[in-house]
């Protein structure tokens, strides 16, 4: 699976609608990067920590190898954080880097915030996503 | 003549009319949306995935491990006392509780005796998730001085001296070393205990602590493969889902009243409690701190953010000595919330599988009946530590009728 940013839906409370995950690259909020995330198990499972990967560029579309990506989300629907503390765990070259510690406890709506720190520059990102 | 034909027609069109129109309404309050569907789908029994593997218990799944654990369940001589057993506190009858606020072990406890049906599924066990397994959770009362209260060399003994025990311990983990030898091996010895007892083990060498440890390890192990198997069964709150996805509408109103159904509607709506009663079971098993009444005797509680270092510090956690999973199968561990402000005060997520029967409520049994637990929620008290996660809902004392009334539907046969 890989997420999009866009999730102009409807949805109700318990974010059981169907929004769809556009294999999209995002940008992040200040347009300084380019990141696609893809989960390593697709679709994502549900109760089960598992690894994505995350593919960052620079606006131009050049991998950034030396960044430092802080990685946070949770339900803002329901105001609760992930189960979980993900983190960066391995650079793996070509501009992408491995996230493990993702766990969804629930179906529903949820989000991956995204810092991202390249030298001096930094952004965030939020990936929306539904998770069935 | 024509006019008495009206006369005594009117009223019968009325009725009709208020008939059908009552049988619309019964159905619009009876009928699910797609996405209740799939809510209620998500919650169904049948939905239960096979409990997988415990990479830290190398005999996890094991026939000869789940009976000999089963009998190590049951047998009180595995305490200081000759008295104690895990069922003293886990009993079948009652759902593997007790019935009492906090359990008594030696002595009166600090926690209630949570179900064991399902438990195996949680990621952490007791109610601060102390133990990252089952089979460390099960080590823990053991050796606590409030619960079974023996010591490591007094088990292992216990097991070197029975026939069965021997025999089966063998066949799982090989021989055991020559506990018989008393110099090497006190009768009483254990890093926990009185004074005595911890003196005796510190006299032991470091080799031995750990054949020993190993042993003891391996008790819970075997305990853990027999709690692993127990799990509940089918409530009527699931044959209601059944017959709602197999469209029977005749069949779901027999099994559901209108009370249950709008408990049911509150509990995956306005009353939220789907956000952390999810799943088949009902929890989504992490902690969360919802403002619950200090015990007087214990004090403000820390809960989830005590039990952080302790989890991190044990011997027996996943990544320790006595654990046969590899780093990678230990996720939860390297990865679980650490944030102060969100564990502080919290304790795990209880299934809701039994719940009428499982009385009394909460860590330290602070509520006797459900109807308390409603109307706390209903409250929304102030927290004496940490924030709460309790969202603010608008729950009228009738719906807390309704969903008390679908609480009682979760009951199983065991």
């Amino acid at each position: 699976m890989q997420a999009s940013e866009s999730m102009n839906h409807q949805h109700d409370m318990h974010g059981l609608s169907s929004v769809p995950n556009i294999p999209t690259p995002i940008y992040s909020e200040k347009k300084l990067f380019k990141l696609t995330l893809t989960s390593k198990i697709n679709p994502p499972p549900l109760s089960k920590i598992h690894q994505w990967v995350l593919h960052l560029e620079t606006a131009e579309g050049k991998p950034i190898e030396q960044a430092h990506v802080q990685v946070y989300g949770g339900m803002p629907m329901h105001k609760h954080g992930f189960p979980t503390h993900p983190q960066v765990t391995q650079s793996l070259g070509k501009g992408n880097y491995l996230i493990d510690g993702i766990k969804f406890s629930m179906p529903g709506h949820w989000e991956i915030w995204l810092n991202v720190q390249v030298g001096k520059q930094r952004d965030k990102a939020i990936v929306k996503l539904n998770i069935s | 003549m024509k006019r008495f034909f009206i006369l005594v027609y009117m009223p019968i069109l009325f009725v009709m009319n208020a008939s059908s129109a009552a049988q619309i309404k019964s159905e619009q309050e009876t009928a699910w949306t797609e996405s209740q569907m799939k809510q209620l789908n998500y919650l169904w029994i049948k939905n239960l995935a096979p409990l997988g593997s415990d990479p830290s218990n190398s005999v996890a799944n094991e026939k000869t491990a789940i009976d000999f654990g089963k009998k190590i369940f049951f047998d009180p001589s595995f305490s200081i006392n000759g008295k104690i057993s895990c069922s003293s506190c886990h009993k079948p009858e009652l759902y593997f509780t007790d019935g009492l606020p906090r359990s008594i072990g030696r002595v009166k406890t600090r926690s209630n005796a949570p179900t064991l049906l399902g438990a195996a599924y949680s990621p952490w066990f007791f109610w601060d998730g102390r133990a990252d397994s089952q089979w460390a959770q099960a080590l823990g009362p053991l050796e606590h001085v409030a619960e079974h209260a023996g010591n490591r060399t007094q088990y292992a003994k216990i097991i070197w001296n029975k026939r069965e025990y021997k025999k089966a311990y063998e066949k799982l983990f090989g021989p055991m070393p020559r506990l018989s030898d008393k110099k090497r091996f006190p009768d009483n010895a254990g890093p926990k205990g009185d004074e005595q007892v911890r003196h005796q083990w510190s006299q032991m060498s470091a080799q031995d602590q750990v054949q020993i440890t190993t042993i003891f390890a391996n008790l819970g192990k075997v305990l853990a493969a027999y709690q692993r198997t127990l799990k509940p069964e089918a409530a009527r709150f699931d044959a209601y889902v059944e017959a709602l996805i197999a469209q029977d509408s005749k069949k779901a109103n027999k099994l559901f009243n209108a009370e249950e159904v709008a408990g049911l509607k509150l509990f995956i709506g306005k009353a939220m409690c789907v956000i952390c009663h999810n799943g088949p079971l009902l929890s989504t098993y992490e902690f969360k701190n919802i403002g619950l009444p200090v015990v007087k005797e214990l004090g403000v509680e820390q809960g989830r953010f005590r039990a952080l270092r302790e989890v991190t510090l044990s011997e027996f956690n996943c990544l320790g000595k006595y654990s046969s999973a590899k780093e990678s199968d230990c996720a939860e561990l390297r990865f679980m919330k650490t944030m102060r402000d969100e564990t502080m005060g919290a304790f795990k997520i209880p299934t809701l599988r039994n719940v009428a029967k499982t009385a009394p409520y909460m860590h330290a049994g602070q509520f006797e009946t459900l109807s308390e637990v409603l109307k706390h929620y209903q409250k929304r008290p102030i927290t004496r530590v940490g924030h709460t996660d309790l969202l603010v809902t608008d729950l009228s004392d009738n719906d807390l009728k309704k969903l008390e009334a679908f609480l009682m539907t979760l009951t199983s046969q065991n």
